[in-house]
């Protein structure tokens, strides 16, 4: 059993762990869920005797199955907890293409593991060899004498993190923890891995912690859940008590911003069904100036974009300067098209051309044969990382006014002065929900939902029809999610906008889709309307991505 | 395969284009080579035989051609400047093969010591704890930087050669009469010249290592339960050489084209020098020639870098 008990964590006399305690029984898998920045890492870490050097451990004790590993104010034994380190418990990283080594092969990264705990058990390396090649077999893997001999980089995301969890498991530790081991892989991976975890847990009833963000993925595979907030558990209990009853109000907003079909019947589903009532009878004829949303009568408009047989290349440049560049086709004869105030949701894995297609809508790569009708003024683009897709050097005003200034790019009837640039910026940046003042801040000075915003706005300011949104909510928190989502759909209200909405996550595509489209390896395989899709799916791949969520 | 094709023709291809500026240059330069061979007093007829002699009275791309076609077969032309005794002028062939093995083993005796010393004073810099070392590391390896390269050609001299007596300085003794004595005499000017170089080097292993440190593979180890000491040498030390080989190809490629500073404060016999004499007397073959020579170096030091790179990193190896 593990225990923690009253643990304070300081980082230069700033709590980042406060006073938390915690026990973790054989067999159970503890999940630790909670906005960025409440102390989950940190508390695994520590956990692992990993804090930083600068992190000061200011109260509280850890115990492992009876041992003291580590108390506030006694020097933690180094020696100690290098024993337990990789023996006794085991960690699995986020992104499995930087935690391991670039330069070692696979097979011996996993092999350090029996060099550094378990040597005397072994008589030679090519006995070691063997066991690691059983525990490759063991989460999954075949082939494993090439994965063996491989380098990381020569490994699929899913295969990386297959080798990085038999890293973890080859010495059958007491407890695992999982720090968001599934954030960097695509869904169906995902899920592959989590199974994965389970069926350890069975066969070896090790303890886990599972660290997550994602509330949906907490509960599908912990026990038991601590809900954590600014370095405090603020509610700790059996998954689905926290599920259905939550008692603090902290974890009942968490619980209701969760994206999923189970808490479906989302404002948006409201206000359209009664949208859908008002422009229901009657007013056939014409009802373009309001601009609103309703599905039903795509059929009465003309589609805002038009994709028609295309097909986008993209140039491999090949090693001889005299070789021919290689031309690969990556979105293979698309048809769709999207209608004035319509959201269609992009699914697919990542590399299977959805931002190929982004590309070629914008107009950004001309390497395309087909056609790409767009009745708007140029589409704009919400990107996924506000943090590095926003100039670190301008204000947030340079940057919302800066599509004002490419003249070409705006309807003819908007001319535009210094004067009222600054008035748009500052009116745009009330619309998506910012203070006046933060027209001078710095892009740093802001947090991410705030600059995901500041991106919104920035798209939005040059009055296009149609945005595309390349999975704009999933670097950010699951609450600061739920109100971008929000923001999203009220500006498509008002301004009657239309979205190509990119996601990985089925959940948000579920809540923000009025139509889904289904990519594989640059193929549409499947569009449908939501409901219709999510109910009776045709496609195997569509199956298969639906049943993981 | 391929990628060898490639690297050779961009090899031919540099190597024509440095040739015609290198050509062009000597065109455009003012000084007459006739000149200042003959001097101010020679007559006229004196000076049109010479300039017949040397090829000079032709159009220049002729030259040009000319030059370019012996440079092919392996005659590199004779110097303008030198000339073995009263009747023979000097093949360039043996003005530079003299004086190269000089260079080269100069050369490779200061990157050998630069990286015999920086690569583990730089490991040990990025692993050490103690801030005394580290700021004393930190000011040794900023001054080496600093010192002007003829002020560290004299220290070197007066350490070695004045005050311990390891060499006489000024005695040159040539690779040809006596080898032993030759490295010998060398080793102390390659020390002048290694100096700021192992004060550049291990700084940045030092840094690129202290990278290499925050990084995720390293937590990883770390989780495994492995020493700092084996995280150091089993993990980080490979991958925080990357940057520094290519630093140190550069380094190399710097002293195999001649020290001409430390070349001139030890008087030695080395192409550095040889390099400054024949462009300030317009000794034209000789000069063309050892730019070549220099091109040359600098393309095939790079695509050792390069090799080596790709055998470090795998990453590097498939594309």
């Amino acid at each position: 059993m593990i225990s923690i008990d009253n643990l304070t964590i300081s980082f230069s006399g700033k709590k980042a762990v406060d006073g938390i305690s915690l026990q973790i029984e054989p067999g159970e898998i503890m999940g630790l869920v909670g906005e960025s920045g409440s102390g989950k890492s940190v508390t695994a870490l520590t956990l692992m005797g990993l804090l930083a050097s600068e992190g000061v451990m200011e109260t509280g004790t850890i115990d492992f199955n009876g041992i003291r590993l580590l108390e506030a104010g006694v020097k933690p034994d180094q020696k100690l907890l290098r024993s337990f380190r990789g023996d006794q418990m085991s960690m699995i990283f986020q992104e499995p293409m930087t935690s391991l080594n670039p330069t070692m092969k696979v097979g011996p990264q996993i092999d350090e593991q029996l060099i550094l705990h378990a040597k005397g058990e072994f008589k030679s390396s090519e006995e070691r060899k063997k066991r690691v090649l059983e525990t490759l077999e063991g989460v999954g893997l075949r082939d494993v004498e090439k994965v063996y001999d491989s380098y990381p980089h020569q490994l699929s995301g899913g295969m990386r993190q297959r080798a990085m969890i038999a890293m973890a498991v080859i010495l059958h530790p007491a407890l695992i923890i999982a720090d968001e081991p599934t954030t960097a892989l695509d869904v169906t991976i995902q899920n592959q891995i989590v199974k994965l975890l389970k069926e350890i847990r069975d066969r070896e009833n090790n303890s886990m912690i599972f660290i997550t963000h994602d509330l949906n993925l907490a509960r599908r595979i912990c026990t038991k859940l601590a809900v954590m907030k600014d370095g405090k558990i603020v509610e700790i209990g059996p998954t689905e008590d926290i599920f259905t009853k939550p008692q603090t109000d902290y974890a009942k907003k968490l619980i209701a911003a969760v994206p999923g079909r189970r808490n479906a019947l989302s404002a948006k589903a409201q206000s359209k069904a009664e949208s859908d009532k008002l422009s229901g009878d009657g007013s056939e004829a014409g009802e373009l100036s309001n601009a609103g949303n309703e599905a039903g009568e795509n059929d009465k408009k003309s589609p805002i974009l038009t994709v028609k047989d295309l097909n986008v290349f993209y140039k491999e440049r090949s090693n001889n300067i005299f070789g021919k560049t290689e031309h690969k086709c990556v979105v293979k004869n698309a048809n769709f098209e999207i209608y004035p105030g319509e959201t269609l949701g992009l699914v697919g894995e990542s590399g299977c051309g959805k931002t190929s297609l982004c590309k070629a809508i914008l107009g950004i790569n001309n390497d395309i044969t087909g056609s790409v009708k767009v009745a708007t003024v140029r589409p704009q683009m919400v990107f996924q990382d506000p943090y590095s897709s926003l100039n670190p050097s301008k204000t947030v005003g340079w940057l919302l006014e800066e599509p004002l200034r490419a003249e070409d790019l705006l309807e003819k009837s908007i001319k535009t002065t210094k004067a009222s640039r600054r008035e748009m910026a500052i009116d745009m940046l009330r619309r998506v929900g910012l203070d006046e003042y933060y027209y001078d801040r710095m892009p740093h000075q802001l947090s991410g939902g705030q600059r995901q915003r500041v991106s919104i706005g920035q798209a939005l300011i040059t009055r296009p029809s149609l945005i595309l949104a390349d999975e704009p909510v999933s670097a950010l928190d699951v609450t600061i999610q739920d109100q971008v989502l929000d923001l999203l759909e009220g500006l498509q209200e008002e301004y009657g906008l239309a979205y190509l909405f990119i996601s990985h996550d089925i959940n948000v595509i579920y809540r923000v889709s009025d139509r889904i489209m289904v990519m594989k390896k640059g193929e549409i395989l499947e569009i449908g309307d939501r409901d219709q899709l999510f109910n009776d799916p045709k496609h195997p791949y569509t199956k298969e991505l639906l049943a993981e969520s | 395969m391929k990628y060898f094709v490639k690297k050779i023709v961009t090899l031919i291809i540099t190597l024509l284009l440095v040739s015609i500026l290198a050509f062009l240059a000597f065109q455009i330069i003012p000084g007459d080579v006739v000149h200042s061979i003959l001097g101010t007093e020679a007559t006229p007829e004196r000076e049109e035989a010479l300039r017949e002699e040397l090829g000079l009275d032709k159009p220049p791309i002729e030259r040009y051609l000319n030059w370019g076609k012996n440079v092919l077969r392996g005659d590199f032309g004779v110097s303008y400047r030198y000339s073995k005794n009263m009747n023979e002028m000097m093949p360039v062939k043996e003005l530079i093969g003299d004086k190269l093995p000089v260079t080269l083993w100069l050369a490779l005796l200061s990157v050998g010591i630069t990286v015999l010393i920086a690569i583990p004073l730089g490991v040990l810099w990025a692993g050490t704890k103690n801030k005394f070392l580290d700021g004393v590391l930190n000011v040794l390896t900023q001054t080496s930087m600093a010192i002007p390269a003829f002020f560290l050609g004299i220290l070197v001299t007066y350490l070695f050669g004045i005050a311990l007596k390891m060499f006489s300085p000024g005695a040159y003794v040539s690779y040809k009469t006596n080898f032993g004595g030759f490295i010998h005499y060398l080793i102390f000017p390659a020390i002048a010249i290694a100096i700021p170089k192992i004060g550049m080097t291990a700084r940045f292993l030092r840094n690129s290592t202290l990278t290499e440190l925050t990084s995720d593979y390293v937590r990883t180890a770390r989780s495994k339960g492995a020493s700092e000491k084996r995280i150091l040498f089993k993990h980080v030390l490979r991958n925080a050489m990357l940057p520094v080989i290519t630093f140190l190809g550069m380094i190399i490629a710097e002293v195999v084209a001649g020290s001409i500073v430390v070349e001139q404060v030890f008087a030695l016999p080395g192409i550095g020098r040889l390099l400054i004499s024949a462009i300030s007397t317009r000794d034209f073959p000789v000069v063309e020639i050892l730019i070549l020579y220099i091109t040359f170096v600098v393309i095939i030091v790079y695509f050792v870098v390069d090799v080596l790179y790709r055998v470090l990193d795998p990453r590097i190896r498939e594309k």
